[in-house]
């Protein structure tokens, strides 16, 4: 019979804080996935981008307006996901919401740093042919709607991408914020109205690719 | 039974999808709903713009996913060559524990080997000390204790 005895190489510090029992042990679906990623395992790699890159590319992507900063965003991301694989300490917090931490981070490095440098126009998501793979009325739709967005008070953008378009939950969106649930919708509804005011013509519009309308 | 204001509240902000709404509200809210003709026409306009706001969702490109995996050898999450554990694993043993370590190991081990794995590297996480590479490998045949 063949015995195998690996050591874990550069494991995770598990031993303090497995002894921590004031705190409720949270249930934390990444959890497994993340002990195989920073076991180097090739195939959970793969699954983590695969479970976590799109949410981050659409989350830089709809707060900053511009998809070629949202892959660096994203790229940036991951780095830090790899890196902090060895050290995640698992049973205090979600891994998913450390991503989003992370990838805001970042998000507001970049809002500041244009803030910063003055800029005649930013890149706006806007094709000026059809889109190979929508109709030309839902990419128009969703350029108008991203530009939109993209004039919305930061707190207020951030708010609704959380969300309305990532579908956090509200009490984890308030806590990534840093703020209260009453303030989190204040700040929703603010985003809402304004986007419903600046987009009504949109519902008025004939629509020319609909039969007999 | 929830209020008319509260209903109206909480459609306000998050929408006429309950599954965005607060855990804790979304069953009186649809309760609300089905109950009350009034609050139907405030949740219809809140359909619409939700509609209304709607945006595509990106899907990552090939190029960018093929960046990020690899970058996780940027990370320290390195391919080693391990030919020498590989060896004491290979020889004396069965084809089920060369499985078993092949398994242990992170390594896929197939009659076939798939083109982008080979039998000889396998995905190291690096040591948080930054060993250099003889110190991990002498760590790791240290470790494997394979009886013939």
């Amino acid at each position: 019979m063949t015995q195998l005895c690996l050591r874990p190489l550069g494991g995770r510090d598990t031993s303090p804080h497995r002894h921590e029992t004031t705190l409720a042990r949270i249930d934390d679906p990444d959890e497994e996935l993340l002990g195989r990623v920073a076991k180097g395992d090739p195939a959970a790699i793969q699954a983590m981008v695969a479970r976590k890159l799109p949410r981050i590319l659409n989350l830089a992507a709809r707060l900053l307006g511009d998809p070629i900063e949202a892959e660096d965003v994203a790229q940036e991301t991951m780095l830090r996901v790899w890196k902090q694989s060895a050290k995640w300490k698992p049973g205090q917090a979600k891994f998913d919401t450390w991503i989003y931490r992370v990838g805001l981070n970042l998000c507001y490095d970049r809002l500041r740093r244009r803030r910063e440098t003055p800029v005649e126009t930013f890149p706006e998501m806007v094709d000026d042919g059809p889109a190979p793979d929508r109709g030309l009325l839902a990419a128009e739709t969703g350029a108008r709607v991203q530009q939109v967005l993209m004039r919305l008070p930061q707190r207020q953008r951030e708010a609704i991408v959380l969300c309305h378009y990532q579908e956090l939950g509200n009490i984890e969106a308030a806590q990534l914020m840093g703020i209260s649930v009453e303030a989190l919708e204040s700040l929703l509804s603010r985003a809402r109205r304004t986007l419903r005011a600046s987009l009504e013509d949109l519902a008025t519009r004939p629509r020319t690719n609909r039969r007999g309308n | 039974m929830m209020t008319k204001d509260r209903f109206e509240y909480l459609l306000d902000a998050y929408g006429a999808d309950f599954a965005r709404w607060p855990a804790d509200a979304r069953d009186a809210g649809r309760a609300a709903l089905h109950s009350d003709p009034q609050l139907q026409v405030a949740w219809a306009k809140a359909v619409a713009l939700d509609d209304m706001i709607r945006l595509p969702n990106l899907v990552p490109s090939a190029a960018l996913r093929d960046q990020i995996i690899a970058s996780a050898t940027k990370a320290g999450l390195r391919a080693r060559r391990i030919r020498r554990a590989l060896l004491a694993v290979w020889s004396g043993a069965g084809v089920a524990a060369t499985a078993v370590a092949g398994a242990a190991l992170g390594i896929i081990i197939a009659h076939q080997l798939s083109a982008p794995m080979r039998a000889d590297t396998v995905f190291y996480q690096a040591s948080l000390q930054g060993a250099d590479d003889t110190d991990l490998l002498g760590v790791e045949m240290a470790s494997l204790d394979v009886k013939r």
